[in-house]
């Protein structure tokens, strides 16, 4: 009953803070073209070169690209596959991440030394020149999947979650909130259950959601790069790509994926932001 | 009623740096029933160390503390949580000591709740009789930790303590984190409850002034010994 009330005033705080407002505005509008593509949008895939390199029109929203194909057909299902990898890769990495961290900074001692070095290790590569590493090794091994490029982003991904969970963990281990509820007798799973997790999710749900920002960025990247997401799927870094041979001579190939790369992007950093300040309030600073 | 023998700790840091440091070294300490000690040191002589083993919420490495005639060095899990119910810790930051996504009332139900000991009715009235004693008004259990003032919490915090009427306390800094003016009523508020429930009090702070003021017996601490 208590929950049910807190966790009303909760949401209508969430919506009182304007950058979560708009960010969530934003993510809402891209998810919705993205879950509705196969509505409104026609097939991805069909060609037609008579059509090819059209600007955009009342036929073609967002023009054809270099075989006919429609733009806005192909960007929106961009959008199926950005968000769906992107959250593939979030949730793989987070329950990771947050697992290992947990237990890193729970235990402490020799444990917490050795996942604290493996962390280092993994923060002292270059991101993305890890990830076109793992990408290509991926490649050659397994041959050519969208897993290759989900299971090289969790891989560099998972520390960033380690890392924060185990800083909070430890944070709180150390709190007089914990010291006292073990003080007046309960037990380790209660401590864990009622005090500590529900304190460190508030931090975790705010480095997920600016975090699918930056996984999204970097899918493009690899699909811009030709090593994500393999055409003809549609995938906004992918079609930047194809566009760049006519940025001169057909712009909106590259314009509208980019724009649709920017706005989801400037949609999770604003709701991450914006749930930072909320939830800051009512959780521990760290 | 409440004593340590040969009590030693060694805190070690990390295994590649492999600092160790002797946080309470061979104490011995007596707390009679209604008495009220107070632990003297500078920072890091291991006054909070010694007060924490007392309550067994730090494992001593060495020596043995006795409870009303109970090793609690030998007890595990069920038993040594049976036994937490007779003694409390006020920690030395009111701010940090209560959840904060907790409700005041919650955080002084919680250890009945814990321990299972009555019904929801019985409850509020516990926690009304409480608030009223370390005078709370009935508007602060409605609140979060972070809507209440360092002295409002600290009384909100004590009531917490006294929920399962603890037979010791150890008040670990209880008052550094204070203004004066409110030092001196949680100082009252403390004095007052120990006569009227009758507990034995550890009270560790760096104020000699405070001690003297307060304490039946003075120990002095120092680099985890006692001294005086």
């Amino acid at each position: 009953m208590e929950f049910a009330f807190a966790s009303e005033v909760f949401r209508s705080r969430i919506f009182k803070n304007n950058l979560c407002t708009i960010g969530f505005g934003i993510i809402l509008f891209i998810a919705m073209l993205g879950l509705l593509a196969p509505v409104i949008a026609d097939d991805p895939y069909k060609t037609n070169l008579a059509e090819r390199l059209k600007p955009p029109s009342l036929e073609h929203p967002f023009g054809t690209d270099q075989l006919g194909r429609d733009l806005f057909s192909r960007v929106v299902h961009g959008a199926r596959t950005s968000l769906f990898v992107a959250m593939t890769i979030s949730l793989i990495s987070m329950a990771i991440g947050c697992l290992i961290g947990a237990v890193s900074g729970y235990f402490g001692g020799i444990i917490d030394d050795i996942i604290g070095r493996i962390i280092d290790v993994f923060l002292a590569i270059p991101e993305l020149v890890f990830n076109i590493a793992l990408v290509g090794i991926f490649c050659v091994a397994y041959g050519v999947s969208t897993w290759n490029v989900i299971l090289a982003v969790v891989i560099t991904n998972w520390v960033s979650y380690a890392r924060i969970t185990r800083g909070i963990v430890l944070s709180l281990k150390e709190k007089e909130f914990v010291l006292c509820a073990k003080a007046i007798g309960a037990r380790d799973s209660y401590i864990l259950l009622r005090h500590v997790i529900p304190n460190a999710i508030g931090p975790i749900i705010v480095l997920a959601t600016l975090n699918m920002g930056n996984v999204i960025m970097t899918i493009a990247s690899l699909g811009f790069l030709g090593l994500g997401i393999q055409p003809p799927t549609p995938e906004w870094g992918q079609i930047l790509n194809s566009g760049k041979n006519y940025i001169t001579t057909a712009p909106w190939i590259t314009f509208f994926p980019g724009l649709f790369i920017a706005l989801s992007v400037l949609g999770f950093n604003l709701l991450g932001e914006g749930l930072r300040d909320v939830l800051e309030k009512r959780t521990l600073e760290y | 009623m409440i004593e340590g023998v040969g009590l030693r700790k060694i805190f070690k840091s990390g295994i590649f740096s492999g600092k160790t440091i002797i946080a309470v070294d061979g104490v011995n300490i007596k707390i009679e029933e209604e008495e009220t000690v107070a632990l003297v040191g500078e920072s890091g002589s291991g006054k909070s160390t010694l007060g924490r083993i007392l309550l067994m919420l730090i494992r001593p490495d060495e020596g043995r503390v006795i409870f009303d005639g109970i090793d609690l060095t030998k007890l595990r899990g069920r038993e040594l949580r049976k036994i937490r119910m007779k003694m409390q810790l006020i920690p030395q930051h009111p701010d940090e000591a209560l959840d904060p996504r907790w409700r005041i009332y919650d955080s002084i139900a919680e250890p009945l709740r814990i321990h299972k000991l009555c019904n929801r009715s019985e409850e509020e009235d516990k926690v009304l009789e409480l608030i009223r004693a370390v005078g709370l008004k009935e508007e602060h259990l409605s609140r979060y930790p972070y809507e209440l003032s360092g002295g409002e919490l600290q009384r909100a915090v004590i009531a917490r303590a006294l929920t399962l009427n603890p037979k010791f306390i150890v008040c670990d800094e209880p008052t550094s984190m204070l203004d004066l003016s409110t030092q001196a009523s949680i100082v009252r508020l403390l004095m007052d409850l120990q006569r009227k429930l009758g507990m034995s009090y550890l009270f560790i702070t760096h104020d000699l002034e405070l001690a003297r003021v307060v304490a039946d017996r003075i120990l002095i601490m120092k680099d985890g010994r006692l001294v005086g």
